[in-house]
């Protein structure tokens, strides 16, 4: 079958099924090793005419897969070691300055392991996250390693793999500190290397979710979109439901910044079912904390507040600042919808305070202006104007575009003027909202819209 | 906390009642079969720190591959009659 059976077909089939066989199906659809042995079964097979000069039967594999298992325990033992070598010998790789570093790696084979390649990669996407310049180094520092391994240990093929990994977080890296260009480059070099691998699906699915970041960020949605939906369906069909829920929850994102929250929600729904809570909580949270913003922001405050109860032990375990004025300006959203005014108040206060004291001066000025919406709606002038004076500080952030800027000039001076209705308030909101991912929009003054 | 990853012998161990049936449905010859076994063992093995949620699904699905592979190049160099 070359394209997909549509709902019809599917419903057919499911019906036509008694329930031992529907069982069955249900476990087909999540079990990718069960899936997989449908390359090979129904097992009757055409006659080849090498079953005239003897064809291997089953019984003859026995003594190979008995010794492969011999050599591979070896083998997964020198790997280990290596694997615990490399954390010490990072160390000192780092201890020493850059040029002599890289001689090591040239001229030392102690540091030419799969051990330290691999750290040296994995290391690259971690720090990318706090340093991604530092994260760059760190992959460009494996590519390096990489040109010393030994093709013969480690298999060129496997290299190629690690390598295409290792180009592609350094396109990640360089996305995160905006050279485009770069990180351009740097996915264009992982794809090379992804074709002289082991054409290893994962391997691909991991990189089509970090090019998907890269079109997210240089807002092409329809490619961003397209590369998460290949991603997920490749993890899936791997069995690799955790990483299938990471990618629908950056498919959320990437429709929430698209103006599409309503589209967002299913897809963080399945990937909350998706995310392994042991494995990486963060990502659990991130994913049930959006789905509650995305619904709030959607109007749909009942069934956003529920989301919001089910998240909260695991807002609990992370007592960031960060995580927790995030929580406080939801919840602030979810009792402003359901009319608890003063409690959304306060919880805006709390917010704005907190992100303040973080210096984050762009979720500051967001969230001031939900705070002055609901001040203005309630034609509470006095408040409006403290609150202005309050966003001074974020007029002298070098970390806010200009035209977010102009934005908030035109807010202060029409409530100093005394003109900032509510309506006025909501259309310089909304500008906010809709820039913070994109700093190019313009914001035009006349009607505080873009 | 985190579960203690199954050795890969432990998992090859575990696919050993499949794998001469699947090796046989595409006739691959002994010799061969040792390759692409160790073959994409030692992947496996190089990517353990990914930490595949169903490394026996990956490793099977990663061998059939591979006999497919096998089987077409056998068939372009000797196309059955």
């Amino acid at each position: 079958m070359k394209i997909h059976p549509n709902d019809d077909v599917l419903e057919e089939l499911v019906l036509s099924l008694d329930e031992g066989h529907r069982s069955l199906l249900r476990h087909l659809a999540w079990c990718g090793y069960c899936r997989s042995k449908l390359h090979y079964l129904p097992r009757p097979l055409p006659l080849h005419p090498r079953d005239a000069i003897g064809n291997p039967r089953a019984g003859s594999y026995e003594a190979g897969l008995a010794e492969s298992r011999r050599a591979l325990s070896e083998w997964e033992a020198v790997l280990e070691r290596e694997r615990d070598d490399a954390p010490g010998l990072f160390v000192e790789l780092f201890e020493q300055p850059a040029e002599i570093r890289d001689l090591l790696l040239r001229d030392s084979p102690r540091f030419q392991t799969w051990g330290v390649f691999e750290l040296l990669v994995e290391r690259s996407l971690e720090a990318s996250v706090q340093d991604p310049a530092f994260g760059e180094r760190l992959g460009l520092l494996a590519l390096r390693l990489s040109d010393h391994l030994d093709r013969g240990r480690y298999g060129a093929e496997r290299i190629a793999d690690l390598r295409a990994r290792a180009w592609a977080f350094v396109g990640n890296a360089c996305r995160l500190r905006f050279d485009f260009q770069g990180a351009e480059e740097a996915f264009g070099q992982a794809y090379q290397q992804l074709k002289k691998g082991t054409r290893d699906g994962l391997e691909r699915a991991i990189l089509l979710d970090l090019k998907a970041s890269l079109r997210r960020d240089q807002r092409r949605f329809e490619e961003a979109l397209r590369l998460l939906r290949r991603a997920v369906e490749l993890f899936t069909s791997l069995g690799e439901r955790h990483r299938a829920g990471r990618s629908l929850v950056g498919l959320s994102i990437v429709f929430n910044q698209m103006g599409k929250a309503l589209d967002a929600i299913p897809a963080l729904q399945r990937a909350i079912k998706l995310v392994d809570p042991e494995r990486e909580p963060r990502l659990l949270l991130c994913a049930r904390h959006n789905l509650a913003a995305y619904t709030a922001s959607a109007g749909r405050f009942l069934e956003a507040q529920k989301v919001y109860q089910e998240a909260r032990s695991l807002y609990r375990s992370f007592n960031e600042a960060w995580i927790q004025n995030r929580r406080k300006w939801l919840k602030g959203q979810i009792s402003l919808g359901l009319g608890h005014l003063r409690q959304a108040e306060s919880l805006f206060l709390a917010a704005r305070d907190g992100f303040i004291a973080e210096g984050i001066p762009y979720d500051t000025a967001l969230v001031s202006l939900e705070l002055a919406l609901l001040y203005a709606e309630q034609g509470r002038t006095e408040d409006l104007k403290r609150l202005a004076a309050e966003m001074v500080p974020i007029f002298a952030s070098r970390h806010i575009h200009r035209e977010a800027l102009a934005a908030l000039t035109f807010f202060r001076q029409a409530v100093d003027a005394e003109r900032a209705g509510a309506e006025l308030v909501a259309k310089v909101a909304a500008y906010l909202r809709r820039a913070e991912g994109d700093p190019g929009l313009p914001f035009e003054a006349g009607n505080g819209t873009s | 906390m985190e579960r203690p990853a199954d050795s890969c012998v432990e998992i090859l161990e575990r696919l050993s009642p499949v794998l001469p049936a699947v090796l046989n449905a595409y006739r691959v010859p002994e010799p061969r079969a040792r390759e692409i076994v160790d073959d994409a063992c030692r992947t496996l093995l190089a990517k353990r720190r990914l930490r595949h949620e169903d490394p026996e699904g990956w490793l099977l699905r990663t061998i059939i591959e591979s006999c497919r592979r096998w089987q077409k190049e056998e068939e372009r160099e000797d196309p059955p009659e």
